[in-house]
């Protein structure tokens, strides 16, 4: 078995290998989109750890480091309880927080000019519920027909144990086999005529 | 030329099953046993054209043939060899094809392993399997032919599609198809009991089998999917309640519940028809996580109409539908529990009914949340959206009730409301949670990674798991104890309880690390080169701007950042944007490290594309991911200590297998 994995393996490596003086051109001809990321690259041979001369140069204490976390004077905490609850449009499954498409990053900043308005976060996702409708939140809203989503699974882990203790726990189990006997009656009868065989035999020795 | 062979062989594959499924039904009617020997051959041989096709695929896929057009659509000429490998399942036609391989691999495997006497049920196995295939051989060569040809060649691929140039995304797709095509097995069992009327230990013995082999290839798949979206999207976490993953745990939440309800069946011969509905309603569910996946129906009811495949997989889910739950109608009062009487009261059989009425409220749960979106927008023309926060909300509560179960579940005998030892284990384990909880609340940092409004849950659920992980030793404990520390013993005649022992850890341990996801820390900071920067105790250190480098197909455009505990270097990150030549857009490299505790997860967000000389990070501290890593691979573990245990029957009564009437 290893024999023929390793085989496989073999077999898709040299079948690659042969592949690879066709592909080499053709990813040195690509270029990267952004040429100054390239030129920071200088050396491409030094792929790994030497800073350049060119990066040293840089001034360390130009700027002190920058929190990005709350621009424009708004609080961390609160702005990511907000944005937590609006989804990104673009994606699925993802809230505009976690989320660094286009359309995400232009919700985050309209979330920040609405807290610097002094809105709360209540104010705020009606905002954004009366703009894009309740689809921008990523909870169903408890009302109108989007209520069954809530009561549903609540009722279900409520009255499903009680369900069950009455139908099946409370109620003494008696099944009909319809004439197809178990194995614990067949033994039951064979023993108790084992047992009088026994006595039979018993009677007559003596 | 080789397509064309390859689409040949696929045909002959649907005709070779169709004609196998009439067999089978032929040679169960008339109790035949060419017809049924001939059925047998006829899976097996549309197994093997079907890997000679997968075969074909493969062999055009390194040959760089774009005269496929779905080789031409997801391969290109700088692919690395092993994404050219795995860009065989990379998109529709190919993952179809995949999961059809598998399962006619597995109906094949099946048919011929299975044990003497289950030779009664097995050409309804035959025909309910090959039904399945047919049908999926049909879709292969219908609408979703993988071997369509694009003339003339493009020179160059379009290329895989990036996100899953991945090492876990190259094993997570072939895994999970053999756990849905596992599933296919009790499936085809069951359709099986119900015809032929009865169950017999062969058949339990067969279906659990199948059904732990499913569950072990299930969990790790779903996981391997969650570490893959934690490696490589950059949202911090691994699991997003999105369609697709919910689509693939809704199956795993019934396959599990069905290992539970074969137990009780086993002990005490009861709950069989629970079993039946189970096995069929997995299978079931497997189908409707791809129709929700594939027919584009979850982004919205519009897109249903684009896909060609979408009212195909409807047609086909109504008709599996129909046919099972019709078939089951008929048939299910043929299917008799144990003729025992029978009070359920305090028992383990009870706890082990509650536990599998968490795991189908727990499913129907996630059904709910997944559809709902659609059905309002059919029935209100409303859009609304389920995402995360709407499961996170109920998760708890189901684990909450899994702790309790399953620790009782654990503890508790058959039909028997006394606990052997049981004070000594509840309240000794109530004294021995306290300590191991302070550890874990301690290490864990609870008190500041947590949102002051979760803290009590947070403490509770620490607490009660820890609780629960003593009560599961000290069950143990006495096992041993009543064994005389034979161990021998232990692990000749008690691996199944041993492999659930340890699954029931692994899910306490996997618990303990999912409360890890409702805590955590993060900061999004701008840097320049040599600047540094402090956050929960550690110093985050730039000491260069980005650097270039090319990786295979990819240029990495990489900001090394150097992580300190005080004046100690510990870890070394690369957190990088990665482009890919046939893209515009980039792509997240995470740098990951960290300890048991809490893992560092460093996203290269933005960098300053004049100098590349100023970068900005978003740092998350993300508490006990590594707990559920280990939880899951326990859990694995508990499955296949399982599967090693030999079968001993128990109470389900049984029935010597039909002869054959025609045998000739």
């Amino acid at each position: 078995m290893k024999r023929l994995i390793v085989w496989i393996g073999l077999v898709s490596g040299a079948l690659a290998a042969a592949q690879t003086p066709a592909t080499a051109p053709a990813s040195q001809s690509t270029s990267p989109t952004d040429d100054a990321a390239a030129a920071a690259a200088a050396g491409e041979g030094s792929m790994e750890g030497e800073p350049s001369d060119q990066q040293l140069a840089v001034p360390s204490d130009s700027s002190m480091v920058n929190d990005l976390s709350a621009p424009g004077g708004v609080d961390d905490a609160r702005f990511r309880d907000v944005a937590k609850e609006l989804r990104c449009p673009t994606c699925t499954g993802l809230s505009v927080l976690e989320s660094e498409a286009s359309f995400s990053v232009q919700i985050k900043d309209q979330v920040r000019e609405q807290m610097q308005l002094g809105k709360n976060k209540e104010q705020i996702l009606n905002f954004f519920t009366d703009r894009y409708g309740p689809w921008i939140l990523r909870e169903p809203p408890a009302k109108g027909f989007s209520l069954l989503a809530w009561l549903v699974p609540i009722a279900l882990l409520c009255l499903g144990p009680l369900v069950i203790w009455f139908t099946v726990w409370k109620r003494r189990v008696h099944i009909s086999t319809h004439g197809v006997r178990g194995n614990e009656p067949i033994i039951a009868e064979m023993q108790e005529r084992l047992q009088q065989l026994k006595l039979k035999q018993g009677k007559g020795g003596v | 030329m080789l397509a064309n062979y390859g689409f040949f062989l696929l045909y002959l594959c649907f005709i070779c099953c169709f004609y196998g499924f009439l067999a089978a039904i032929g040679a169960a009617v008339w109790r035949h046993r060419r017809l049924y020997l001939s059925s047998k051959l006829a899976v097996t041989s549309s197994c093997v054209f079907v890997v000679i096709a997968a075969g074909i695929m493969i062999y055009s896929f390194y040959q760089r043939d774009y005269s496929i057009a779905y080789i031409a659509k997801n391969s290109s000429n700088d692919l690395p060899s092993l994404f050219t490998l795995t860009a065989f399942w990379s998109s529709l036609e190919g993952s179809h094809m995949l999961w059809t391989t598998l399962l006619a691999i597995v109906a094949t495997i099946a048919v011929w392993t299975h044990s003497k006497d289950n030779e009664h049920v097995i050409p309804y196995v035959l025909a309910a399997l090959q039904a399945v295939l047919a049908w999926m051989f049909y879709l292969a060569i219908s609408h979703s032919d993988p071997f369509v040809a694009s003339l003339p060649a493009p020179p160059d691929g379009r290329g895989m599609n990036e996100l899953l140039q991945n090492g876990y995304m190259a094993i997570h797709p072939p895994l999970l198809f053999i756990g849905y095509t596992c599933l296919a097995v009790p499936f085809a069992y069951s359709i099986a009991a119900l015809l032929y009327g009865d169950i017999t230990e062969g058949w339990l013995k067969a279906v659990r089998r199948w059904t732990l082999v499913a569950f072990v290839f299930l969990t790790a798949a779903i996981t391997l999917g969650g570490r893959w979206a934690y490696v490589e999207l950059g949202w911090a976490g691994y699991w997003a309640w999105d369609p697709v993953e919910n689509s693939s745990f809704m199956p795993w939440l019934m396959c599990t519940a069905l290992l539970h309800s074969l137990l009780v069946q086993d002990k005490l011969g009861h709950l069989k028809r629970l079993s039946i509905i189970l096995g069929i309603a997995g299978f079931f569910m497997t189908f409707v996580g791809t129709f929700l996946t594939r027919s584009g129906v979850v982004s919205s009811v519009h897109s249903f109409a684009e896909s060609p495949i979408g009212p195909n997989y409807l047609a086909y889910l109504a008709g599996l539908m129909l046919i099972s739950v019709s078939i089951f109608a008929f048939r299910a009062p043929s299917i008799l529990p144990a003729d025992t009487e029978k009070v359920w009261g305090v028992s383990k059989e009870s706890a082990l009914v509650m536990t599998q009425f968490l795991l189908l409220s727990f499913a129907a749960i996630i059904f709910i949340g997944t559809m709902f979106p659609i059905v309002t927008e059919a029935l209100t023309k409303q859009r609304i959206t389920v995402q995360a926060p709407y499961f996170n909300l109920f998760a708890p509560w189901i684990g909450l009730g899994f702790i309790v179960s399953i620790t009782m579940g654990q503890l508790l005998r058959y039909q028997s409301a006394k606990i052997p030892y049981g004070k000594q284990i509840i309240f000794g384990s109530v004294a021995v949670a306290i300590p191991l909880s302070f550890i874990l609340i301690y290490f864990g940092d609870v008190m500041s990674t947590v949102k002051t409004s979760s803290l009590i849950a947070q403490l509770v659920g620490l607490y009660l798991s820890s609780w629960a992980i003593s009560c599961l030793c000290g069950d143990l404990f006495i096992k041993m104890k009543d064994l005389n520390f034979n161990y021998g013993i232990f692990f000749k005649r008690n691996l199944a309880y041993f492999g659930g022992w340890l699954a029931h850890i692994g899910a306490m341990i996997a618990i303990i690390g999912f409360m890890g996801n409702y805590r955590g820390i993060e900061k999004r900071v701008s840097l320049n080169a040599g600047q540094s920067f402090e956050f929960y105790g550690y110093r985050f250190e730039m000491d260069h701007g980005i650097v270039v480098k090319t990786e295979k197909n990819a240029t990495l455009y990489t900001a090394p950042m150097k992580v300190y505990h005080g004046s100690d270097l510990i870890y070394d990150l690369h957190p990088a944007q990665s482009k890919y030549p046939t893209k515009d857009q980039t792509f997240n490299e995470i740098g990951i490290d960290g300890n048991m505790w809490h893992d560092i997860y460093v996203v290269l967000v933005d960098f300053d594309k004049t100098d590349g000389k100023r970068v900005t990070f978003q740092i998350n501290i993300n508490p006990t991911v590594r707990f559920v890593w280990l939880a899951i691979m326990i859990i694995c573990a508990g499955g296949l200590v399982a599967l090693f245990d030999r079968y001993r029957g128990n109470k389900s009564r049984d029935v010597v297998a039909g002869e054959w009437e025609v045998a000739v």
